[in-house]
């Protein structure tokens, strides 16, 4: 089993340079955030972000992975999203399966098994040649439950992701995820309420999306600050 | 800020007054310079134009919220007559459109319309349109309505519902879309002389728009007829772009096959009267404003 890799969150080029992650993701509620004042992340329209991340990408060569909501639309949207996000910088495109606009707060409301597969799958056309890693994240645990996160596991794979993702599920008991789903690969986004339950499972995780790391270092930061 | 102040008011003052208001859409602010030096007393901006100058693509819900409030705002900034915006469903849901209201308003825009399609969207000429439920464009005209700062910030509402439905739902909509709170009404893509009378009549007391677009789905007729008809406002979405690239067209295949320009040269623009046209004297003069001769001066007043 290999070691867990955690990659930060963030939202702009002092928090790229705080961390020495190799792999880094842009996420959109907190670009929201930054330009917003909202966590509200499809509030923020593709042009507005692939712009964003087009400054980001030049400011490190590490990986970067790109938020591309839920494709902003539907199939054909997701494609000139995915191809949009490749071309300003993406390494690693994560695309969820919830309803657009995916405002990414509260309970999410997931799209059906065909639409979602569809997206995934325009968005693996978009990509073609190119050495991007593509990132099914699925959000709607609670809606679907485990029967229909294997389900969605299993198409994601099938319609070209590289990575399942597991998001918005903070009160997951993931110790009951059969053994197939784990060799399959998986991903989990961390907040400080799952923090307990990642901790146990880390290292059956392939990557921790750390939502809240730099809200975590923020109290470290502050008293540089104040030191200086 | 007192330029988009007067823009709204010019906008409302044409809008009920006697006159048909006359806009063509302009695919970018030096079409809109252009239409402005010709008389027009309001450009739009809009989605098949900014698709196609910005994407060379079709009007197919891919130009988004940003390259569309960008490129009003390009308008906006080159022009002294109002510009009105083609907002499309407002890029998402309720929280969207207010976010689209609050910055089509701050760019300086005089009004826009949402519409009730699905997205992503088509061009109202379009075939395989859907539309939303009625309830939920009534509830975007409401968030609209009451999201903006200025009550002069006009709101259209556009219904789809013609070519989905018929135009007795489309007139039912766009009644509902009105209570609602839309200042003006637009129903997209009527069929006939017939169906443009059908509409004025449905809306004695509100300003209505007509779309005329060539090979579209409504008989073309003049902005006079259309007037008499009741339609307060006439939109021309393609005729710029479908004249711009046939200029593209007319000058790259003599520059492709003659390698010069010299039979198009005839019917271009000067570089001296483009040069003009674009404010080049009024440029060099305000620099020459503030050259060290006149600081030095100023300073020793």
């Amino acid at each position: 089993m290999t070691e867990t890799e955690l990659i930060p969150a963030l939202a702009n080029a002092p928090m790229i340079q705080a961390t020495t992650q190799p792999r880094l993701f842009l996420a959109g509620s907190l670009v929201a955030q930054q330009l917003l004042g909202s966590q509200d992340a499809e509030l923020l329209a593709l042009s507005e972000y692939a712009q964003y991340l087009r400054y980001m990408s030049l400011v490190t060569d590490r990986d970067i992975w790109a938020d591309a909501q839920s494709g902003f639309g539907n199939a054909l949207n997701t494609y000139y999203t995915v191809q949009e996000l490749a071309r300003s910088g993406a390494a690693g495109i994560v695309l969820n399966d919830q309803r657009y606009p995916a405002h990414s707060q509260g309970q999410a409301q997931p799209v059906s098994p065909v639409e979602f597969f569809g997206k995934l799958r325009a968005a693996k056309d978009a990509l073609r040649d190119e050495s991007i890693t593509l990132i099914a994240e699925l959000d709607g645990w609670t809606t679907y439950g485990l029967s229909g996160l294997q389900e969605r596991t299993t198409q994601a794979y099938k319609a070209g992701a590289d990575l399942v993702l597991l998001g918005h599920c903070t009160e997951l008991a993931l110790d009951q995820l059969p053994a197939s789903m784990w060799q399959a690969g998986l991903a989990i986004q961390h907040t400080a309420t799952s923090q307990t339950v990642t901790q146990l499972l880390k290292n059956k995780f392939k990557a921790v999306l750390d939502l809240d790391y730099f809200q975590q270092l923020q109290p470290k930061n502050q008293l540089v600050g104040r030191q200086l | 800020m007192k330029k988009f102040t007067q823009m709204r008011q010019q906008f409302r003052q044409a809008v009920f007054g006697e006159q048909v208001v006359n806009m063509v859409v302009a695919p970018d602010s030096l079409a809109a310079k252009v239409a402005q030096q010709q008389g027009f007393k309001a450009i739009f901006a809009a989605g098949y134009a900014t698709s196609a100058s910005n994407l060379a693509m079709p009007d197919r819900g891919i130009a988004d919220f940003g390259i569309m409030l960008n490129k009003c705002r390009e308008i906006v900034n080159a022009v002294d007559i109002p510009v009105f915006a083609d907002a499309d469903t407002g890029y998402g849901d309720l929280a969207n459109v207010q976010r689209t209201v609050r910055n089509y308003e701050a760019i300086g825009a005089a009004g826009l319309f949402l519409e009730d399609q699905t997205w992503p969207k088509r061009c109202g000429h379009m075939a395989g349109k859907s539309v939303v439920p009625q309830a939920e464009m009534v509830a975007k005209i409401k968030t609209a309505a009451a999201a903006r700062r200025h009550d002069d910030f006009l709101i259209m509402s556009r219904t789809d519902a013609r070519a989905v439905y018929d135009l007795d739902t489309a007139i039912a909509r766009s009644k509902a879309y009105h209570a609602a709170g839309a200042d003006l009404v637009f129903i997209e893509a009527p069929r006939s002389v017939a169906e443009l009378k059908q509409i004025a009549a449905a809306f004695p007391e509100v300003p209505l728009m007509a779309n005329m677009i060539e090979d579209g789905a409504t008989p073309l007729l003049s902005s006079s007829e259309l007037q008499q008809l009741g339609f307060s406002i006439v939109v021309h979405p393609t005729a710029l772009t479908y004249a711009q690239t046939y200029a593209d067209e007319q000058v790259l295949h003599e520059l492709a096959t003659q390698g010069t320009t010299s039979q198009s040269k005839a019917a271009m623009v000067t570089f001296d009267r483009f040069n003009q046209f674009v404010g080049l004297d009024q440029v060099n003069q305000l620099e020459a404003r503030y050259a060290p001769e006149q600081m030095l001066i100023e300073m020793q007043k």
